[in-house]
């Protein structure tokens, strides 16, 4: 007896597309983009302009700091007072750069005796790179967690600890 | 025993669809690396500061960051103000004045951006008030003597305040 043909026959399997390969291929490929990209975390060291004034400064019992970083050649001055003298010189390290430790650690025993004192003047006087100038900024700067404490008493009288060294740069010689 | 269908019944049973599976589990993996990664140099700042091809910017401590004001960038042969070129070949001497000490492109983009930003003030009581603060996206390779007459020439522009954009230490 004859039977017509079982449609099973002819039904289809759905087929499932392999995407292994493609998502390889997108994982390199976003591999490759995040490797070529740049992020940079960045920041700011801020500095004011010199303001040069024919007022007479106002009248204190206290003498000014006025602490000057007058970088050369082979070394860094570190001047105080009205006019400037030289307090010490900070020479350069076996390497060859600043010995900007030694620097740090100057300006912290002067910080200790000026607890108030915000404002450093820089002088580079030889024409040295940006970066070198970064690093002697960021040596000024700001007091570490492994410094010594130093603290001042607020108008309240509480204690407080000091966290900037000399926080306020300035450039005292871009008019020359 | 044989099975009894009933025609409706046959057509029902062979049209039944095969659910369509896609295996995702690499694509997630890749999508969670990507969101790690993403989040992980997120600046929730919102300040976008583009950094030209040609600068390299110095490493530092500095943890502050608020920037606002005129940026200008500054690579060994480019400068430009706010991502605008406003002068190539850094060691062009007629870009300076008789002094040497002022760069005269930059003197006028600044100037003309200070007109601007202060021309916004008077005409709107809610725009942002001129700050005077010019960032400097400086290469680390550049000579003091050139760092002092972008100093310069800014100040002489009329602004007071200075940010040397830095790179963050690892």
């Amino acid at each position: 007896m004859y039977r017509a043909p079982s449609r099973r026959k002819t039904k289809k399997e759905v087929e499932k597309p392999n995407l292994i390969p493609i998502l390889d291929a997108v994982f390199i490929f976003i591999f490759f983009l995040l490797m070529s990209s740049r992020f940079l975390n960045i920041n700011e060291i801020q500095s004011d302009v010199p303001i040069v004034s024919d007022r007479q400064p106002p009248k204190s019992n206290k003498k000014p700091l006025a602490l000057t970083l007058r970088i050369q050649n082979t070394r860094i001055q570190v001047l105080t007072g009205v006019p400037g003298s030289v307090r010490k010189n900070i020479g350069k390290d076996a390497e060859g750069d600043y010995d900007l430790r030694s620097l740090r650690e100057y300006l912290i025993t002067l910080k200790q005796k000026n607890v108030d004192e915000k404002s450093i003047v820089l002088e580079p006087l030889v024409d040295v790179s940006y970066e070198d100038i970064v690093k002697i900024m960021d040596s000024v700067r700001d007091l570490n967690k492994t410094d010594p404490d130093i603290w001042t008493k607020t108008k309240d009288g509480m204690d407080l600890r000091v966290k900037e060294l000399f926080n306020n740069i300035v450039f005292g010689n871009i008019q020359s | 025993m044989s099975r009894v269908r009933s025609i409706s019944g046959r057509g029902r049973t062979r049209r039944k669809k095969k659910s369509f599976e896609i295996d995702i589990t690499s694509l997630l993996d890749i999508l969670v690396i990507l969101l790690v990664f993403l989040i992980k140099n997120y600046n929730a700042s919102g300040i976008v500061l583009n950094v030209p091809k040609g600068i390299e910017l110095p490493t530092s401590k500095s943890q502050s960051l608020n920037t606002s004001g005129i940026i200008v960038q500054v690579s060994p042969n480019t400068i430009w103000v706010d991502d605008k070129i406003i002068l190539e070949a850094q060691k062009d001497t007629l870009a300076e004045d008789r002094t040497g000490r002022r760069i005269i492109p930059l003197f006028n983009e600044l100037v003309k951006k200070k007109e601007v930003i202060k021309q916004i003030e008077k005409s709107s009581p809610n725009a942002k008030k001129f700050s005077g603060v010019v960032n400097l996206v400086v290469d680390k390779t550049i000579k003091y003597s050139y760092v002092k007459k972008l100093m310069y020439t800014a100040a002489a522009a009329g602004f007071g305040k200075y940010k040397f954009v830095v790179m963050t230490e690892e």
